[in-house]
């Protein structure tokens, strides 16, 4: 049983390390936290629910071990208030409709948007990265990230317009 | 006709166009009538469209030199100990 996930798992390490990248920031820190989602995979591989997404199971047990380090004291967390995030993310800038943008989003640079999922707050930036990287379901980013599906959303809407006043204003800052 | 609070929570949903037909366009109605709701799905929109065409590429990322063997090795039962 474990033995198929195992092999299933493994085709998942390229995105299990990009995640872990995105939350510790650190290459060995991601390598470590990758390592230890895959011993906990084989272990609890029983648990897994055939037919069901094995990807946001792994996604799942990643998010839980990195939630357990910061609250372990391991590192300190980028960012753990989210709430507090949440509240300084109410303030949107000014709500302009500005065309030209379009143009700056086509002509944005990989690396410049890698930079800009970066600055987001970790809550908004892990659920917008769950939702339109990965594609995962509401309700698996739900799983994953331990919160409601209504919040979910909301942090996937919040997350996706505070990427784009990123973008736009580094744009506008290069001109 | 919905308000400012009941659109913000479709939004997501909006700019993927998985909302039925019923609410998409009262969504739209909503957005007709109110620049700064507008303004929001706007920008929302033009993320998720440029995050969809460079899903691909940010997903890519090399693993570290020994990572997959580490975990290869763990597959097949080996290094159990090591953990």
């Amino acid at each position: 049983m474990s033995d198929s996930v195992a092999g299933e798992a493994l085709r998942y390490l390229e995105p299990l390390y990009a995640a872990a990248l995105r939350l510790t920031r650190n290459r060995a820190d991601a390598e470590d936290l990758v390592q230890d989602t895959f011993v906990k995979a084989l272990r609890f591989g029983h648990q897994f629910t055939p037919g069901t997404n094995l990807k946001a199971w792994l996604f799942t047990i990643l998010h839980n071990s990195w939630r357990n380090r910061i609250r372990d004291g391991a590192r300190d967390p980028v960012d753990v208030d989210s709430e507090r995030v949440a509240e300084a993310a109410q303030q949107d800038g000014p709500a302009v409709v500005d065309t030209p943008e379009r143009i700056l989003m086509r002509d944005t640079l990989d690396a410049d948007l890698q930079a800009a999922l970066d600055s987001l707050p970790e809550a908004f930036r892990e659920a917008v990265w769950l939702r339109d990287v990965e594609e995962l379901s509401y309700a698996e980013i739900g799983d994953v990230l331990d919160v409601p599906m209504g919040t979910v959303m909301s942090r996937i809407s919040r997350g996706r317009r505070l990427l784009f006043e990123r973008l736009t204003r580094e744009a506008r800052q290069k001109v | 006709m919905s308000d400012c609070r009941t659109t913000a929570e479709r939004l997501a949903q909006y700019a993927e166009g998985t909302l039925s037909p019923a609410e998409s366009a009262e969504v739209e109605r909503h957005l007709a009538a109110c620049p700064p709701c507008g303004a929001k799905a706007a920008k929302e929109r033009e993320a998720l469209a440029l995050l969809r065409s460079r899903a691909e590429q940010l997903r890519c990322h090399e693993l570290p030199p020994g990572l997959r063997a580490r975990c290869e090795a763990l597959a097949r039962g080996e290094g159990r100990r090591k953990e």
